[in-house]
């Protein structure tokens, strides 16, 4: 068997086609040192068109395919094609929708891997600190791993992740190869959203990307389309649908409590961002008993991305409420899954939707 | 003397002790913020290159507190977020004893609802036992023992970044706020990257937020607990503070815990039994089994409440903060913001956060002084009273109740 302190490497030219965010992929990458013309050549253009692939299951199945019967030097170079038709979209849910379906294609394949290969991919594309805990044993082992490594890439919405739930020592937590695969996941998922983010340098696209790149704009918008018109739809039902949490809030504000601040950017930013107006939702606090309209106005304004900064701003995510003391769904038992309360409302919605297309 | 003389005060201190301001390390990324005393804004982008632009600027200005980011900056004088670009930020967090009980508070702290007028001293509740109403006005102070209480709090989540997170004495420091706490800085590398749910993890972690019984060894029905007194983490840490409320409880404490009577005086009278299985190695629950899965959860429940620490999970989670720099003095309070390494802990005392000559009295009146502050004992409930300069400056700085007659 390999031993890791050798460093010899476990990864072939055949993983790079299953791990392009990894960084032999990527040097590969950049060793072809490809230009935005190239992808007007034959080559570029099959690029181009399994990286569209790539994103057009995204969209449509939640998930994407390794193909294995593509050149695998144009499955690899797909992937940082890819990002690069994300970023020049600039659309911040469908690049989170190509993140989690193309993670969840590399966390299925990497729990079929043995373990050295895991690890090698964990110190040297992500650079952290994992440590074998017997290096004989590689099936069905454990590691150690940095606490730090770990926390900054688990999975959000459940309980058995969290650190407080974990035997840690000196700075490292011990955690089971298949956990390993799911941390490595959540790794390829943010890289790929912090990626896509990335500004660009002001580029002249040719004409071939941006045919492709009008394509994938008019499939995702098609299925962004649905949630726009709900709250007409649900009229004075709508309440219903909010999350535990954000009901609690709503009624507490509705008695006249005084509310902390956390709890009322919470519900603030919620009801913008499922589309109520700043007027509607600056009423609503007019039940607070320190309310001043001038300043609720503004504040509320400031939430809705309509001053200072020019940033709208998202309700805490659940572990955040959960922290503030704000959530009050603690064993998960109404939220199963949920990690937002927007995505909370979505769910619901979902269903109100569905209910209606088949009336 | 009000607040005008503090201000000289604080002047003529920074005119020869300057010097005792720390720059903060990799200064030229941090944002600063000074609240000064004739103006009630906070005075924010500010960036210094160095220690000396930083001690000048106080020395001019005497703010009436001062601030640093925890973060760093590419352009920290940017006015806003997005231009001052982010890079990092050290890991803090903040210890305040507003939040832990003390026995010491009903000799200092006193509260009054403005609705209703019901009226208590010791901890103030957040909403008013008669009424409801959550207009409460306080008046609080700090003495030793609170300072004590503090240590005790910041002793604990020192232990847990040392042991069971694994850094080292030398990638901490903690800083007296100069009032009611401290402040724990981590500035290790990998830290400083470290995105909000990073940290926000780090912070359950402390507080025992999102503690699932299963993995502490609790299993439903059959009651049984598997962990040992001596663990590590958590369970150790649960085991502990389990064993501790069995060990201080009272009748009145397990019914307030939600306990049945019949469980309470089982627990009462095998006290000492179900303690020494407890001791044993490795520890054995089972003399707690008589007691139903529900109650032994709010025993847990109680004694994680226990043991958590006790840090404001804001401070932590935030990573755009302002946050006290040492060597400056406090407005409130004119004491030092108290720069220590973790081994000089121990030793603090709330008098090596006094600036002001101790040989120097004021005359203070009053019409109700609390019984103590910081570490001086009054002498009377009301009228007049000659105290040390630094308690002086304390008490008009922190209350408007209280005027100076005389110094001398």
């Amino acid at each position: 068997m390999i031993s890791l302190s050798n460093e010899s490497k476990p990864l072939k030219f055949y993983d790079l086609v299953k791990y392009p965010f990894t960084k032999e992929a990527l040097e590969f990458f950049k060793s072809k040192d490809l230009t935005l013309k190239d992808l007007e050549t034959d080559v570029g253009k099959r690029i181009l068109k399994r990286s569209y692939e790539r994103i057009h299951e995204a969209i449509s199945q939640r998930k994407v395919t390794t193909n294995l019967s593509e050149d695998s030097e144009i499955e690899i170079l797909s992937f940082p094609i890819t990002l690069l038709l994300l970023s020049l979209l600039e659309n911040k849910s469908l690049i989170y929708r190509y993140a989690v379906a193309e993670s969840k294609r590399v966390g299925e394949l990497l729990k079929e891997e043995d373990l050295l290969k895991l690890v090698w991919i964990a110190r040297h594309t992500f650079e952290w600190s994992v440590r074998l805990v017997n290096e004989e044993l590689s099936e069905g082992s454990w590691v150690l791993i940095h606490f730090i490594d770990y926390i900054s890439h688990i999975p959000q919405s459940s309980l058995e992740w969290k650190l407080v739930n974990r035997r840690l020592a000196k700075g490292y937590v011990l955690i089971r190869k298949s956990e390993l695969a799911r941390v490595i996941e959540e790794a390829v998922k943010k890289y790929i959203v912090r990626k896509c983010n990335e500004r660009l340098p002001v580029i002249d696209v040719p004409n071939t990307v941006i045919v492709f790149i009008e394509k994938i704009s008019r499939e995702w918008s098609k299925y962004s389309n649905d949630f726009k018109n709900v709250r007409a739809v649900l009229g004075s039902a709508q309440e219903d649908v909010y999350p535990p949490c954000i009901r609690k809030i709503l009624n507490e504000l509705r008695s006249g409590k005084n509310l902390p601040h956390a709890a009322r950017f919470a519900l603030a930013t919620f009801l913008l961002n499922i589309g109520m107006s700043v007027d509607e939702v600056v009423n609503l606090f007019k039940a607070s008993p320190d309310f001043n309209e001038r300043i609720a106005r503004y504040q509320v304004e400031h939430l809705a991305g309509l001053r200072g900064s020019r940033v709208k701003y998202s309700p805490y995510k659940c572990s955040n409420m959960r922290s503030l003391g704000l959530c009050v769904d603690l064993n998960g038992e109404v939220c199963k899954g949920i990690h937002h309360p927007l995505q909370y409302y979505s769910r619901m919605i979902g269903g109100v939707i569905r209910a209606k297309r088949s009336d | 003397m009000q607040r005008g003389a503090i201000k000289e005060f604080f002047k003529k201190y920074y005119r020869n002790n300057a010097n005792s301001i720390e720059e903060p390390t990799r200064i030229e990324a941090r944002e600063f913020g000074f609240m000064l005393f004739d103006k009630n804004v906070m005075v924010r982008h500010l960036s210094f290159k160095n220690g000396s632009k930083l001690r000048d600027y106080v020395k001019e200005t005497t703010p009436a507190h001062a601030y640093y980011s925890s973060a760093y900056y590419a352009n920290p004088s940017a006015p806003t977020m997005d231009e001052k670009g982010w890079l990092g930020a050290d890991l803090v967090f903040d210890i305040d004893v507003d939040h832990i009980e003390t026995p010491c508070k009903k000799d200092h702290d006193k509260w009054r609802c403005l609705n209703c007028g019901f009226s208590g001293v010791g901890m103030s509740p957040s909403k008013c036992p008669h009424c409801g109403s959550e207009k409460i006005e306080r008046k609080m102070w700090i003495c030793d023992l609170c300072i004590e209480a503090a240590k005790d709090e910041a002793l604990k989540v020192c232990d847990i970044l040392l042991d069971e997170l694994g850094f080292s004495s030398k990638d901490l420091y903690l800083v007296f706020s100069g009032h009611r706490g401290f402040h724990i800085h981590v500035e290790e590398e990998k830290v400083i990257k470290m995105d909000q749910d990073a940290r926000r993890e780090i912070v359950d972690y402390l507080l025992g937020i999102g503690l699932d019984l299963n993995t502490l060894g609790y299993f439903r029905r059959k009651v049984i607990l598997d962990i040992d007194l001596r663990e590590h983490g958590w369970r150790g840490r649960v085991a502990r503070g389990l064993y501790d409320v069995l060990l201080n409880c009272s009748e009145e404490l397990l019914k307030r815990i939600g306990l049945r009577s019949r469980e309470v005086k089982y627990i009462l009278d095998n006290k000492d039994k179900i303690l020494s299985d407890i001791e044993r190695i490795p520890s054995n629950w089972l003399t707690l089994s008589k007691i139903s899965a529900k109650s032994l959860k709010r025993l847990i429940d109680y004694a994680v409440k226990l043991v958590a620490c006790k840090v404001d999970e804001r401070v932590t989670i935030d990573v755009k903060r302002l946050i006290r720099l040492p060597g400056t003095l406090h407005g409130k309070t004119g004491f030092k913001v108290l720069r220590l390494s973790y081994s000089e802990l121990d030793s603090f005392n709330i008098s090596d956060a006094f600036v002001f000559d101790t040989g120097i009295h004021v005359i203070v009146k009053s019409q109700d002084f609390p019984k103590k502050v910081a570490n001086y004992m009054f002498s009377k409930r009301k009228g007049l009273e000659k105290v040390p300069l630094p308690i002086g400056i304390y008490l008009i700085g922190n209350s408007k109740d209280i005027e100076v007659i005389k110094i001398e």
